[in-house]
């Protein structure tokens, strides 16, 4: 599961990219253009998108994704609350918006029900077998206790049960679990959140297919 | 502007007077020439007429016939004879008089042109004398004949003038109508525009007299127009350069919370939670602060187009913006709200207003305390708490920009009540500030609801 944010402004974009690695690996670049290029190189689950950019507006940018009929999720920020911003955004193509400054709990959560909507999932609890799961909040819950991963675990997991009973090749959940700032990939590393959850889940959820990747079936 | 006159009744007072004070001229004057020349016409008659007398009494003294002129015959006789008169005297021996000049008696004119009023009527003498022969004539004359044909000649100049000159005044009338109506059309197109409308005035074909004034006008509309344009955009602006900073403290003060919350769990440092949360707090302050400014800046450059508005759900609306705090301070919110009024009004700032004025009587009242909302059937919102109230001189104060009558430390930006009174004024209500027995602020505001026939049509 990973995001796209596109703020210009150091500080908040700094805290903003900070506050969504708690759940989503995030890339944060600072301009239209680099965004563009991000986007052509990598497949992310939302775009967190300012309207106030240099260069290339924000709305600029969307109006040219949905030009190229890329569906990605968006959700625009803005500093104008005048009523005619919001509706300026929301029909260039955005799915949602937040007037800044927001509240971060608030940007996860419409961040959680974009990507949720746009997976076709609609419910925001993900039950399997005996473990129930918020992608939202990463909770997770095994027969109705509460168990405890680590940001990298959760988001191997997350990345796994969304694709259930498809497997998921290793660089695709490399992808999805690492963005640009992450410092500690080693190709091993998968393998070692595999077998903390296989510890901390059960043996038999997660399967392994020899070259190709996991699966959870179902 | 204080003290108007009317361009038309002027324009017609400047151009009828004249036309009334030539034509009163024309017959003044008329009137002195024509008596002038009267006099003159009629004077020379009656020397002709003594003229002829004194020839044919030469005659008949001559002829020594019995004397008679036979001036009297019936057949001959004019009306204005009648007023005619004539006395012969030969050696002072009366010898011949016409019958009308009996009421003179042994009255005699002095020689030459004499005046004289004889009975009733006033005549005209002239007395010739011939000392040769010791003849005197005397020819008379009613003045009536004269005064008749000069009221006659007059009439025939005044009558036409008593019809042409209320028609020349109205020809005026509607002349000076047809040429001011590019400026009464004027008047009323600026008139009837409301308060924000800055587009120009239309002029095809003005008047050359009006066109620079027109021009003037609609260049200080695109001066305004402008101005306030760019007041939008410097209010764009701002709220642009003020909510990104402010969001990046605010996020960044709710990442590291998250951090302290994560490391508190795991048995970490935890001192620096309590410090982020105050952070926080201020950030919010801060963050309404500018809210409140910028929603301020915003409704006074924007214009408010005003709709019929279900003024009951508006106030229903807002109170269930309120009952989540309420609840949490243990106020016990009660509500009487009249369903199904309407009003004209712009929705969005009516429940800018109802908020700030809700969220005030929240804030203010103490745990446990009660806020009364109601609406009644004529329109009367009231909104009273259990607060401390305000006392007389606050209550004129609190209005201000950035006045916070509490002394008890309520967080506000001290904007909520000017912005509430702004909204109100657009509105033309009044908010009413009262005490609330025992203790507690009153706040009552009185709408202009719409008629319900009104309300069912749409």
């Amino acid at each position: 599961m990973r995001i796209l944010l596109v703020e210009d402004d150091k500080n908040l974009g700094q805290a903003t990219a900070d506050g969504l690695r708690g759940l989503y690996a995030t890339d944060w670049v600072r301009s239209a253009e680099e965004a563009q290029d991000a986007l052509a190189t990598t497949s992310y689950a939302l775009l967190v998108l300012d309207i106030n950019l240099p260069g290339i507006s924000g709305l600029e940018l969307l109006q040219d994704l949905r030009h190229k009929k890329n569906q990605i999720p968006t959700l625009f920020l803005t500093a104008r609350d005048a009523v005619r911003h919001r509706i300026e955004g929301l029909n260039t193509g955005a799915d949602d918006y937040l007037v800044k400054p927001f509240d971060l709990d608030e940007l996860l959560a419409r961040c959680a029900a974009l990507i949720r909507r746009s997976g076709g999932q609609a419910l925001p609890v993900i039950t399997h077998k005996n473990i129930a799961y918020e992608p939202a909040s990463r909770h997770l819950e095994k027969s109705g206790k509460s168990v405890r991963l680590s940001s990298r675990e959760a988001a191997v997991f997350d990345c796994l049960i969304r694709n259930i009973d498809r497997p998921v090749s290793k660089e695709k959940i490399m992808e999805s679990v690492y963005d640009w700032s992450s410092e500690d990939i080693e190709s091993n590393t998968i393998e070692v959140h595999i077998a903390a959850l296989r510890r901390k889940l059960g043996r038999d959820l997660i399967k392994t297919i020899r070259n190709v990747g996991y699966i959870i079936p179902k | 502007m204080k003290r108007t006159y009317s361009l038309r009744s002027r324009l017609i007072t400047w151009i009828s007077l004249p036309i009334l004070i030539a034509t009163l001229l024309t017959v003044l004057i008329s009137y002195i020439f024509a008596r002038h020349e009267i006099e003159e016409v009629y004077d020379a008659q009656l020397v002709h007429s003594a003229k002829v007398l004194l020839q044919l009494t030469h005659h008949e003294i001559l002829e020594d016939e019995k004397f008679n002129l036979g001036l009297e015959d019936p057949d001959l006789q004019h009306r204005y004879e009648r007023k005619l008169g004539f006395r012969i005297w030969v050696d002072n021996d009366p010898i011949s008089q016409s019958t009308n000049t009996a009421d003179f008696k042994d009255f005699e004119a002095p020689p030459g042109f004499s005046n004289q009023t004889i009975g009733k009527h006033r005549w005209r003498f002239f007395v010739f004398l011939d000392p040769a022969d010791g003849i005197k004539i005397e020819v008379s004359e009613r003045y009536d004949i004269r005064y008749e044909l000069i009221i006659q000649l007059m009439s025939a100049l005044i009558l036409p003038a008593l019809f042409f000159i209320p028609t020349i005044v109205i020809v005026v009338w509607i002349g000076v109508r047809k040429v001011l109506h590019p400026v009464v059309r004027m008047s009323v197109d600026v008139d009837q525009r409301s308060s924000d409308d800055l587009s120009p005035i239309a002029h095809d074909r003005l008047p050359q007299e009006i066109a620079p004034f027109v021009q003037a006008l609609n260049r200080l509309f695109k001066r305004l127009e402008e101005s306030f344009r760019r007041e939008r955009e410097f209010t764009d602006h701002a709220a642009h350069e003020l909510r990104t900073p402010l969001a990046a403290m605010k996020t960044q003060t709710q990442v590291l919370i998250k951090k302290a919350g994560a490391m508190e769990q795991t048995g970490g440092i935890s001192e620096c939670a309590e410090g982020l949360l105050n952070l926080e707090t201020s950030i919010n302050r801060a963050t309404h602060l500018v809210e409140q400014l910028l929603l301020l800046a915003r409704l006074q450059n924007e214009d408010l187009p005003k709709n019929k508005m279900d003024l009951s759900a508006c106030v229903l609306g807002a109170i269930e913006d309120i009952r989540r705090r309420a609840a949490h301070k243990n106020i016990h919110l009660k509500t009487k709200i009249m369903p199904g009024l309407y009003i004209h009004g712009h929705d969005i700032s009516v429940g800018i207003l109802l908020n700030n004025l809700l969220g005030n009587a929240v804030k203010y009242t103490p745990e446990g305390g009660s806020v009364d909302i109601t609406l009644e059937a004529d329109g009367t919102l009231c909104i009273a708490d259990t607060g401390p109230g305000l006392n007389d001189q606050d209550k004129v104060r609190v209005f201000k920009r950035f006045v916070r009558a509490d002394k008890s430390g309520q967080t506000g930006s001290g904007l909520g009540l000017s912005i509430a009174q702004w909204v109100a004024h657009a509105h033309d209500v009044q908010i009413e500030l009262s005490d609330h027995a025992p203790t507690g602020l009153s706040v009552k505001i009185k709408w202009d609801i719409l008629p319900a026939s009104n309300s069912k049509a749409i």
